[in-house]
């Protein structure tokens, strides 16, 4: 399993060095203009906060990146055939390649926690976003991801193109929230009055297409013959 | 069954089918393959070999029938079919950015009958250079490391399909001095596809030919070659006569002379050619795999 894993992890690199990027890249702006004196009227800690939420946003495109190229990504170089007359069971590939998209959740999130967390409880008195709202945003870019990941996974795991896999994990949770505000809309329900009603079902309906299309996906390529 | 019986064929392929579409490519293929044999499948482009390699290697869905390899299931047990098969495929798609070493290193960890003895000999008999990259490999180079892959776990059976396609003759002639060196060495059940019909001719002892995804001809290739003959007559006319010897796989006229390639040959088909209207003088010759593959093949032709 270890050399598998490493196999997967050194298919996947450049996405992996693509999110140390990104995970840098917008606290290291905040930093520059705070140097430069170009931070405006925002604090530096919240300029931080703000960084850390945008890079989370951000940061979530890998999920869709690791789970568009799984499988297809070695189908679109044909080194899935080259995988395929190898003794390993489809579970063994299925599980090192779910452990390596795993792997970038604590890469992803860990740090940007971490430095929301240190400076939303050491930054001074003043007015702060109530918790549940902050949990709330948190929440909706996990399940976006979450989202990209399970729906490029089960495209990967059916087709040969990763850019394909990639584009329909990334375009779904759009749909989501274009269909609810569709549902909304022609059903002439009302003013659901918060829009946490609204991101409580974005986020069930997110969940359950997550988890079908991971199973799905996995089930399909369980019972598949081909590479 | 689960675990590979030491009894019984090494391949045994019942009523095997694929169909891509409507189209048939393996079209109900029965075929059993001896232990410690050199099989070689022969046939055109399009017959079916890739197709009936790749099921039995479980790489591709079977539609129907049974392939069997040491007497495991090949659709149950594939994973275990692939530990004791070593596999040389016609293109050669091992991850391009692994250096040579990462490549074995690799394919070690998967194969529970891993032989670092084996690899070193073929590593040294090969001259592979463990630090290059797979992406900078010549052809010939990369074809000498799948087979050092197919034959480092020791496996009971070898499968080439079309191994030496695109290689010039000096690596040609390397990997089947290695393909050679396992089958002396270990001797393994070898199945090998491949239009290099002089090749399949110095190793295999027996040959199957596929034809439109059927087996039309099947059996010990020196049985084959000595039964099998071709009777050159010459013509008075030039006209073909209307009545063929039994057992005629294909003849064809050129000029003044006729050329029937008979199976099952005798001395009374040889009678009956002379007793012939319009046959003026008649011999026998021997005939190679590679004319009687041809001429195999165009008779079918003739009647599709």
């Amino acid at each position: 399993m270890k050399w598998l894993i490493w196999k997967d992890y050194r298919v996947n690199r450049l996405i992996f060095i693509t999110t140390l990027v990104l995970l840098v890249a917008p606290h290291a702006l905040v930093a520059i203009s705070i140097w430069r004196g170009a931070g405006g009227p925002t604090s530096p800690a919240d300029a931080f906060m703000a960084s850390s939420v945008y890079a989370l946003g951000l940061l979530q495109l890998a999920f869709a990146l690791l789970g568009g190229n799984s499988i297809a990504g070695e189908r679109i170089d044909r080194s899935a055939e080259f995988l395929a007359y190898l003794p390993v069971s489809r579970g063994r590939i299925l599980t090192s390649k779910l452990l390596v998209a795993l792997a970038a959740v604590p890469l992803v999130w860990l740090p940007n926690l971490v430095i929301f967390a240190v400076i939303y409880a050491a930054r001074p008195a003043g007015p702060t976003p109530p918790v549940e709202y902050i949990l709330c945003v948190l929440g909706s870019i996990a399940i976006t991801g979450l989202t990209f990941f399970c729906v490029a996974w089960l495209f990967s795991c059916m087709l040969r193109s990763p850019t394909f896999s990639v584009c329909a994990g990334l375009i779904t949770p759009f749909l989501v929230v274009t269909g609810i505000c569709w549902v909304v809309y022609l059903l002439k329900l009302p003013n659901p009055g918060s829009p946490l009603i609204v991101l409580w079902w974005y986020g069930g309906l997110c969940l359950v297409i997550s988890a079908a299309s991971f199973l799905s996906g996995a089930l399909y390529y369980l019972r598949r013959v081909e590479p | 069954m689960t675990n590979s019986s030491s009894d019984g064929p090494a391949i045994e392929l019942s009523g095997l089918t694929k169909v891509f579409g409507s189209t048939p490519a393996v079209d109900n293929l029965s075929l059993k393959i001896d232990r410690g044999s050199t099989f070689g499948l022969l046939g055109p482009n399009g017959a079916g070999k890739s197709t009936t390699i790749k099921m039995l290697m479980g790489m591709l869905s079977i539609t129907a029938g049974e392939a069997r390899v040491l007497g495991v299931d090949v659709a149950q047990n594939a994973t275990i079919v692939k530990d004791s098969v070593g596999y040389v495929p016609e293109t050669h798609h091992i991850y391009r950015w692994m250096r040579v070493g990462d490549v074995i290193g690799f394919c070690r960890a998967l194969y529970t009958t891993w032989n670092d003895q084996t690899c070193h000999e073929m590593v040294d008999l090969f001259r592979l250079d463990l630090s290059k990259k797979v992406k900078h490999l010549s052809k010939g180079t990369l074809v000498k490391l799948a087979l050092l892959l197919a034959v480092s776990h020791d496996p009971q059976v070898l499968v080439l399909d079309e191994p030496i396609s695109g290689l010039d003759p000096v690596a040609r002639e390397e990997f089947l001095d290695g393909v050679l060196r396992t089958i002396c060495q270990r001797g393994q059940t070898v199945l090998i596809s491949s239009h290099t019909l002089d090749d399949v001719q110095r190793l295999a002892d027996t040959v199957g030919i596929l034809y439109d995804g059927r087996l039309l001809m099947h059996g010990r290739l020196d049985e084959i070659l000595s039964t099998t003959k071709r009777i050159r007559a010459t013509l008075v006319d030039g006209r073909r006569p209307t009545s063929l010897p039994a057992g005629t796989i294909h003849d064809r006229v050129q000029g003044r002379e006729w050329l029937v390639t008979v199976s099952g040959f005798q001395a009374e088909k040889l009678e009956h050619v002379r007793a012939l209207e319009g046959v003026a003088h008649v011999e026998v010759a021997d005939i190679g795999l590679e004319d009687l593959f041809k001429d195999i093949v165009k008779a079918q032709r003739a009647t599709t």
